[in-house]
């Protein structure tokens, strides 16, 4: 147990995190692309739904988006709780590179949704809890880059954006149980449910796939945007420490 | 044909159908997943010659000291 906790320690440390990365990358990137060529081709081979046509491909994408959208900031919290407890440096740096992918996820699950909605609903939008709710949680993704970006200081930074994510948190079981607490129009949940998923393996199994290849992506994603955080961090740390050196000679 | 009669070219609704809708869907998906694929790996690039530049800085200032 011991030699375990030792091992997931270790690799929380940067230069460790960098050469695992190394070799980890590659294989990410290959599973991401072989999830993605399976999901695609299940997607469109699929048989189309009897009352929504082929527009049912459309949650092939927008529901998995939509997963990764909340399992982003959930990652996201875990990582502020690093960061705001243990003031581990790259449980901060793990936090900050998660909002632009979250945002994106957030933006693709809120336009493929309205592109469903407007051939099936007949509108575009509706201030519904669960769309609501989502576009509060790109509001948060957005505001919390936008703080991360202001603090110029990397501790005050990376407490107040922790701070953000923390309060944030509250969304996202609002998100996933919106359509059970309010009436809405969008439908409620069918995969994710306690008596198993109401979906026809027709259906579900293009969707794992998407859901399996969105996954992969996101890790690839995690994982390369975290190793470019802290190269960067460290050419700041550099150019500080030279600007400071010219200074001393100077005086 | 009249003029009153004339269709005009720039007022005419775009008619999409389900296929359309999918196919839009898709598209907006891979491009902003494409996009930040890109982004991704071009600042990873850039970062990565900069420390490796600064790798070899350092080994000649360190030859140098010697």
């Amino acid at each position: 147990m011991t030699h375990f906790i030792n091992a997931i320690v270790g690799l929380a440390q940067p230069a460790r995190f960098l050469d695992l990365s190394e070799r980890l990358l590659p294989a990410l990137a290959a599973l991401t692309a072989f999830c993605f060529a399976i999901g695609l081709y299940l997607s469109f081979s699929s048989d189309v739904d009897y009352q929504q046509g082929v527009t049912v491909r459309i949650m092939y994408v927008h529901v998995p988006a939509a997963w990764m959208a909340m399992l982003c900031y959930t990652t996201m919290t875990a990582n502020a709780i690093g960061s705001l407890v243990w003031r581990h440096p790259l449980a901060d740096v793990a936090a900050r590179v998660a909002a632009p992918l979250g945002a994106a996820f957030t933006l693709v699950s809120l336009v493929t949704g309205a592109i469903w909605g407007k051939p099936m609903w007949g509108t575009w939008w509706v201030g519904d809890a669960r769309l609501t709710s989502m576009f509060v949680l790109l509001i948060m993704y957005l505001g919390i880059l936008a703080i991360n970006r202001a603090i110029d200081e990397p501790t005050r930074a990376a407490r107040v954006t922790a701070v953000l994510i923390l309060v944030g948190f509250v969304n996202i079981p609002i998100i996933k149980f919106s359509v059970d607490w309010w009436n809405t129009l969008h439908q409620p949940a069918s995969v994710m449910r306690l008596d198993g998923p109401a979906l026809d393996v027709e259906f579900l199994r293009p969707l794992l796939a998407m859901g399996l290849a969105f996954s992969a992506l996101f890790a690839t994603l995690y994982v390369a945007s975290i190793r470019n955080e802290i190269w960067r961090r460290k050419l700041i740390t550099h150019d500080r420490l030279a600007a400071k050196a010219a200074a001393h000679r100077e005086t | 044909m009249t003029g009153s009669q004339q269709k005009p070219l720039l007022t005419g609704r775009l008619e999409m159908n389900h296929e359309h809708y999918v196919l839009a869907a898709y598209l907006l998906t891979f491009a902003v997943m494409f996009m930040a694929t890109l982004k991704v790996w071009l600042s990873g690039r850039l970062y990565r010659r900069q420390i490796e530049a600064l790798a070899v800085a350092r080994r000649r200032q360190a030859r140098k000291g010697r």
